[in-house]
Order: C-alpha cells, then structure tokens, then sequence
C-alpha cells in the first residue's frame, strides 16, 4: 500500500490548477497502473498484484471539487477500484468527497 | 436579506460594471494567488470570530466561485484580469462579495452545449443545476452545483448575477431577471455570525 500524506501537497486544496500540479508532482512515484483487458499484461515481478493507493488527508484545512477533480478523481480513473482515503473528518474533505460520490465521479470514497 | 445598497455591494456592482475599473485597491485581486492569499486572510478572520469549522465551508465555496473566474476567463477578460474580493459585517450578517469582468456565464457556457442558449438565465440553471463544464474537452463541471449544495444545507444564502439573470438561494431556489445588467459574475454570500 502506498501512502499518499495530503498535507504535503498544503493545507489549503482548492484550486483546479494546485490539484493538477500536485497529480504531475506525484506522478513519477505512482504504481505502475494494472494493463487495460485489452493490453498484454507486462508482468509485474514476482506476478504481485498492483499496489493500493492510500489519501491520508490528516492535518488538510480545506478540499474543493475543483482540487479534489484533477487529484482525487484522476487517480480513481488511473487506478479503478485501487484508491482508498482516509482521515476524511475535516467537514470540506467530507462534503467535497460525498459530493463527488453522489455525482459518480468518486465512487463509493 | 442581504441590503443591495449596502456600500460593499454597490462598491463591488460599480467595479465590475463601469467603464474604467480601479486596477488596485485592497479588493482587487489581479491574480489567482493574490485572490487565494486574501481569501486564506478571510478565512482566517472567520476562525477568530468562532465560527468554527464553517469557515472551511465558506473558503470552499469562494474558492470555487472565485476559481471560476480565473479558470474561465483566462486570456478571455474583457479587459480587466481578476476579482474583486470584499467582505464587511453588517446586522448579525457577515458577507463576501466576489465580481468579474469576464465573459459572463452565458459565454462560457455556450462554448460546450449544442444550439443557442435562449438567454442569460437558462444558462445560468444549466450552471448551477447541470453538470456541465464551459471549458470544452474538460470533463469537470461540478464547483457552482458543490456551492449551491452547501449554501442549501448550511444557512448560508446566496446571491448569484450575471448579464441579466439573477439566482438566490438559501433554503430555496429563485430565479429571476434584472435590468440593471453586469456582463461578468457577482457572487455575495452571506452567513449569521
């Protein structure tokens, strides 16, 4: 599991080019994403499954949908079904989360 | 109620409809990062004032509105770049004012809808009721419909204008069209402290 510390990127998340920027800045150290049906698997070492990604929102002030959209929703898309969040008490992170949830563009967060 | 003649509404209504807008002043953010830092200020201000976890709430949705601005107006300003980023304290009342002088929401939102959008408020319905983004190949669209959301179920209302239409929300949508036209967006929320 991959543990991704929110904070790092701010306290204040909430602007659609800062959540951007921080998905390009984390970019190179992401899992390899798992191959597509239609793509040969390339074959992970030691045939391991694909690693989990873990948001850990700890010490966050404030998350948008426009941030949570570029960051948040772009890695469920890049990593389907293998993004988990955590430490979501902050009432933005919540509302912004649930919000994208019931729009279907978070998915069950 | 929020008073349409208060001084900072009239102020911001000046600002963002006159033909030779201020370029300084303590409200005007040229840039995204002068409007983040101020409205960091603002929320900030909020805490001190022991409204507790709501000032996130409000930094969320002026981030959004303000935001909007910025993202849909870049390189598209009709002449002045940036915001307009007020508050005062008025009756029990605290408000937030946030105006452009950009395209305007119809504008915006006729970029990525087929056919002509019949006026300035079916646009702005589409705005803050459907997804739907102005920025074509984007697949966003969601921050006016997260701000009515949240001014709904937090006691917060808003006053939402631009061109001619008019949105106001509180507990309850109303729509309406006003002659006193202002070709970009004003935004004023408001909120008991």
């Amino acid at each position: 599991m991959m543990t991704i510390q929110m904070r790092k990127f701010g306290t204040i998340l909430n602007s659609r080019p800062a959540g951007r920027e921080a998905l390009l800045a984390i970019m190179p150290t992401l899992p390899i994403p798992a191959p597509r049906a239609d793509q040969p698997a390339l074959g992970l070492p030691g045939g391991a499954a694909p690693e989990d990604i873990e948001l850990d929102f700890e010490g966050v002030e404030v998350l948008t949908p426009s941030f949570a959209e570029e960051f948040v929703v772009s890695l469920r898309e890049r990593y389907p079904g293998r993004v988990r969040v955590r430490n979501t008490h902050n009432v933005t992170v919540k509302t912004t989360l649930e919000f994208l949830a019931q729009l279907g563009s978070g998915q069950n967060f | 109620v929020i008073d349409p003649d208060s001084p900072l509404l009239v102020d911001a209504f000046a600002w963002a409809t006159t033909e030779q807008p201020p370029s300084y002043g303590e409200q005007y953010c040229e840039s995204r990062d002068v409007f983040n830092a101020r409205l960091e200020r603002l929320r900030l201000q909020h805490r001190s004032r022991g409204i507790g976890e709501r000032a996130d709430l409000i930094n969320a949705v002026l981030a959004e509105v303000g935001g909007n601005s910025f993202d849909h107006n870049l390189g598209q300003w009709r002449d002045l770049p940036g915001v307009y980023l007020g508050d005062a304290v008025a009756d029990g009342l605290e408000i937030a004012v946030i105006a452009d002088r950009g395209q305007g929401v119809r504008a915006t939102i006729q970029r990525a809808v087929p056919g002509t959008l019949e006026n300035d408020l079916s646009a702005l319905q589409l705005a803050f009721l459907r997804r739907i983004t102005g920025r074509v190949g984007e697949r966003r669209g969601n921050g006016l419909k997260f701000v009515r959301e949240v001014v709904r179920s937090t006691g917060m209302s808003l006053y939402f204008q631009s061109g001619s239409a008019v949105y106001q929300t509180s507990a309850e949508d109303a729509w309406s069209e006003t002659n006193r036209l202002l070709p970009g967006c004003l935004a004023v929320l408001s909120f008991p402290i």
